[in-house]
């Protein structure tokens, strides 16, 4: 437990170091949101806000998560490698994504909501939903970068990867937003598709967990 | 409906997916000849070794 | 080698008896129901391939022996080749029968998706060299894309609203609703394209493990 703090530290350490990283992300959804918002103006449909969001959502947590496993070389891998076991590794990867992916998400929220306005959310549905949904992608994203990472790098392979991993994820977490546009939502309706989201949560964190370590070794 | 045309229908597909079966056995027939050829080479080279 | 004529007479079989039987008159779809024996087929041999795709790179992670890595690629290789033809066909028989090559059915949908997730499997043993590495990320990667396949196919249609397949989204399932004597040339149709698709991967197996010099049991 205590391995994967530090792990969690280290990862937040480099980050503050190499700002780079993050500056470009948070360009990007700036930029993005701004160009959306030029096109769109102030009146937009609710669907598309919504589509919108989950987009530029995803499209930043496909950058930021790219990221995670490209920052240090092979030689301090190997180094890692002796110190941390698998386990620590993969999940401390997982928490910080998530983190990273919560502050884009509440960051691009706010940009949305300064650009072009907020659609009435019930809340019950969509902040729940919003929170497994990036923790689910941001755990899909990690393991589909550590396989990219193994082979040679390219960006566009990462891309390959994970969209469809991520598919069935977003498709989710747009129909949880959908829904989540009507004044009330049955309690029936919001366990129904939390648990589905959640599930889908559980699998790729358990399938992540089982299989990272045969990654890791080289 | 006049069955008469489906039994043409019928006997036109019957007869495509026979030759592309029999091309499927011909095929494998090969894989097995080239096989079995590849083990007695394989043999050889054991018995070689062992004199 | 016995079975790989069953599957031929089936398929035969299935050709001679789905076109020569009386089918229920359905409005919409009249007499290309019949697309019942050749089209579904396809799909359940793509199904039966990606889970011998699984299977084998599950072995492959507990063994580490390139054979299970060869079959595991094959069977994925296959399952693409008969999910294209599935896909294929369906689009034809959508276009003639309800005006539209694509619509926005979530099996369809999910299907495809499926398929790209398994054709990225194809591109990532592409970009890696070594053979050890490249079976074992791609086994990790394999089992990730069967649980998309699962998920896709199975738990989404069923959460849907609507869809244009039995059994999703508010239909009656295939199995309850099917008339008797179709489902006398439906399951052997669907037994047949099975016994084949294994005789095509067994031949795709073959070939590869001549040519790259692995052992495969049988020998």
């Amino acid at each position: 437990m205590k391995e994967v703090n530090e792990l969690i530290l280290k990862d937040f350490r480099l980050e503050i170091r190499q700002r780079y990283a993050i500056n470009g992300i948070l360009l990007y959804v700036f930029s993005t949101i701004f160009v959306v918002q030029l096109c769109f103006g102030r009146i937009i449909d609710e669907k598309t806000w919504i589509a919108l969001f989950w987009i530029i959502l995803l499209f930043a947590a496909f950058n930021a998560v790219s990221k995670s496993f490209n920052q240090e070389s092979s030689s301090r891998r190997l180094y890692y490698f002796t110190l941390a076991s698998p386990l620590s590794v993969i999940i401390s990867k997982m928490v910080y994504n998530t983190l990273l992916m919560l502050i884009l998400g509440i960051l691009s929220l706010g940009l949305f909501s300064v650009f072009m306005g907020m659609p009435p959310l019930y809340p019950w549905l969509f902040i729940p939903a919003f929170l497994l949904g990036s923790a689910g992608l941001a755990s899909a994203l990690t393991m589909v970068s550590a396989i990219a990472s193994r082979s040679g790098n390219n960006a566009a392979l990462m891309a390959i990867l994970g969209f469809p991993i991520v598919l069935p994820l977003l498709l989710l977490l747009v129909k949880a937003s959908q829904t989540s546009l009507k004044e009330v939502v049955e309690a029936g309706v919001i366990l129904r598709l939390l648990s589905a989201i959640g599930l889908i949560d559980l699998v790729i964190v358990v399938l992540a967990v089982i299989l990272f370590p045969y990654l890791w070794r080289d | 409906m006049e069955s008469d045309k489906f039994f043409v229908v019928a006997i036109v597909m019957a007869i495509i997916f026979t030759g592309l079966a029999v091309y499927l056995f011909l095929l494998d027939r090969k894989l097995s000849r080239i096989e079995k050829k590849q083990s007695e080479m394989m043999e050889e080279l054991k018995r070689k070794e062992q004199e | 080698m016995w079975w790989k004529f069953l599957g031929v007479f089936l398929v035969l079989y299935s050709i001679i008896a789905g076109l020569l039987i009386d089918v229920p008159a359905l409005p919409v779809i009249h007499q290309t129901i019949r697309n019942l024996f050749y089209h579904v087929p396809m799909w359940f041999s793509m199904f039966f391939m990606l889970g011998t795709s699984l299977v084998f790179s599950v072995r492959y992670l507990s063994g580490f022996r390139m054979k299970d890595d060869l079959i595991a690629s094959g069977a994925a290789n296959t399952g693409l080749v008969m999910g294209s033809l599935g896909l294929l066909t369906g689009m034809i028989w959508a276009r003639f029968t309800w005006g539209d090559f694509w619509t926005n059915d979530p099996q369809l949908n999910g299907a495809a998706v499926s398929m790209m997730a398994y054709l990225a499997y194809v591109v990532l043993r592409g970009s890696i060299d070594e053979s050890a590495m490249r079976a074992r990320i791609s086994a990790v990667y394999n089992i990730f894309a069967f649980m998309l396949l699962v998920i896709f196919l199975g738990v989404l249609p069923r959460l849907a609203d609507s869809s244009l397949h039995p059994g999703k989204g508010g239909n009656t399932s295939t199995m309850e609703g099917l008339d008797p004597l179709m489902r006398m040339v439906f399951y052997p149709a669907a037994i047949g394209w099975i016994l084949i698709a294994f005789w095509l991967l067994q031949l795709h197996n073959r070939r590869r493990a001549l040519v790259q010099g692995v052992k495969l049991n049988n020998q």
